[in-house]
């Protein structure tokens, strides 16, 4: 599923703060879906047998499943298919939402529900019209019907998340898409595209967050920042503009130039032209994405 | 000839690509490299080290890979130099094929296609 949208649906219905789902995020990369959760994602017990489970497992020295069982809420089959299953990945942050005390299991179930039936979401590995299912989801997700070329806009914003996924992971959140003129850098680069369409990225982090996205792209385990990181960076977002590049080239004909990528490290950037701000809360860090799309 | 005795310079103005090249050129049994940051660098680098194989970007600060082509073909025109870029167009292959590279591999690249090309071009030294 595309499990990166939850956290923004969560933002999106007011549900969380910003703060609270970063703090949300991170705590769900050290966690594991219980399979309390998993039984209310599988619609097989309800959010009160769940609770009650819970608070016989505070009196009794056994496991959700053998209480489940011992209840008559599941069979010792269901359980061990559940168990097998670990579920989407959303629901270990679903998870943690009630273990932080921000809401309940019924306020999650129904939250659950919403997600499901309104994003439509699909499975990246098994639809087969995938292209036109991202696209919708950024069309959903990002209000750029004011800007000229918003089609080109939009191929570049979904070959994006498709290549954060394919070469950091999917373990991400993206945060709303929010203009702005001025923006103080820690670790940054950018690279402009010049031609028929004109456009320049920038992509920025704290060291920290740059170390672990870095050592995800280049399939390395570096503990400090170094060079290697900032080319790393680099190189990601000279990949994915390279790719854009060849897609217009080959999908609309359209000749576009790359230019080096330039490190815009600690500094103030005050692009010409519409940029927007794309944050993507992964659970390592924050990786902000500043995009300027020249009308 | 046989990779260990094959001089290869690599061109990359990244650091890290200019690693990842050489990781696997190495691990082929490679070991006799020259690295440069920018076209130009490549271009007096091939003059003064006259290596036998060259990897060449194509984005680069200074002289891009295409210009870096053209004057190394023009210096030596049995260079043996493959282009490694993420900006595969057919337009900046064709440019690269016309100013004499003999191969263009699409970043992200797998070793294979690496030592795949490397073998071909290494054959017939």
């Amino acid at each position: 599923m595309f499990t990166q949208l939850f956290g923004n649906f969560l933002l999106r219905k007011g549900v969380v703060t910003p703060e609270q789902l970063l703090r949300v995020i991170k705590a769900a990369s050290n966690s594991h879906v219980k399979l309390g959760t998993l039984c209310m994602h599988a619609g097989l017990m309800t959010p009160a047998e769940v609770e009650k489970v819970y608070l016989m497992q505070t009196q009794v020295d056994k496991r959700f499943g053998e209480i489940a069982v011992d209840e008559g809420f599941l069979t010792a089959s269901q359980v061990e298919e559940l168990m097998e299953n670990q579920g989407p990945h959303y629901l270990v942050l679903a998870q943690e939402l009630v273990e932080q005390g921000l809401m309940n299991h019924e306020d999650v179930e129904r939250l659950l529900y919403d997600y499901q039936t309104e994003t439509e979401l699909f499975d990246l590995d098994m639809m087969e019209d995938h292209k036109d299912k991202l696209k919708k989801l950024v069309l959903n997700f990002c209000n750029l019907a004011d800007i000229r070329n918003a089609d080109s806009a939009i191929s570049y914003l979904q070959l994006l998340f498709n290549n954060v996924i394919r070469f950091i992971g999917d373990d991400f959140t993206p945060m709303d898409l929010v203009p702005f003129q001025q923006y103080v850098t820690k670790v940054a680069t950018s690279q402009s595209l010049t031609g028929e369409y004109q456009l320049t990225s920038a992509i920025e982090m704290d060291e920290q967050t740059a170390v672990a996205f870095a050592s995800r792209y280049a399939g390395e385990e570096w503990d400090e920042f170094s060079e290697y990181v900032i080319a790393a960076l680099q190189d990601f977002l000279n990949l994915h503009n390279g790719l854009f590049v060849v897609n217009m080239s080959n999908t609309s004909s359209m000749e576009l130039n790359l230019g080096a990528p330039m490190d815009i490290s600690n500094d103030l950037y005050e692009p010409e032209g519409y940029t927007y701000l794309l944050p993507l809360a992964y659970t390592f860090g924050t990786v902000n994405f500043l995009i300027t799309i020249f009308n | 000839m046989e990779f260990k005795d094959c001089k290869i310079l690599i061109c990359d103005d990244s650091i890290l690509a200019r690693k990842q090249l050489k990781d696997v050129l190495t691990s082929a049994g490679c070991t006799d490299f020259i690295e440069a940051k920018n076209g130009q660098m490549a271009i007096d680098l091939y003059k003064s080290e006259k290596p036998n194989l060259v990897f060449l970007d194509i984005v680069m600060p200074e002289v891009d890979g295409i210009e870096a082509v053209k004057q190394i073909m023009e210096f030596d025109s049995n260079a043996v130099i493959i282009m490694v870029s993420s900006v595969g167009t057919q337009k900046q292959i064709k440019a690269a094929l016309v100013e004499g590279a003999k191969d263009f591999i699409q970043k992200p690249f797998v070793a294979t296609q690496i030592t795949n090309v490397m073998k071909k071009r290494v054959e017939g030294m």
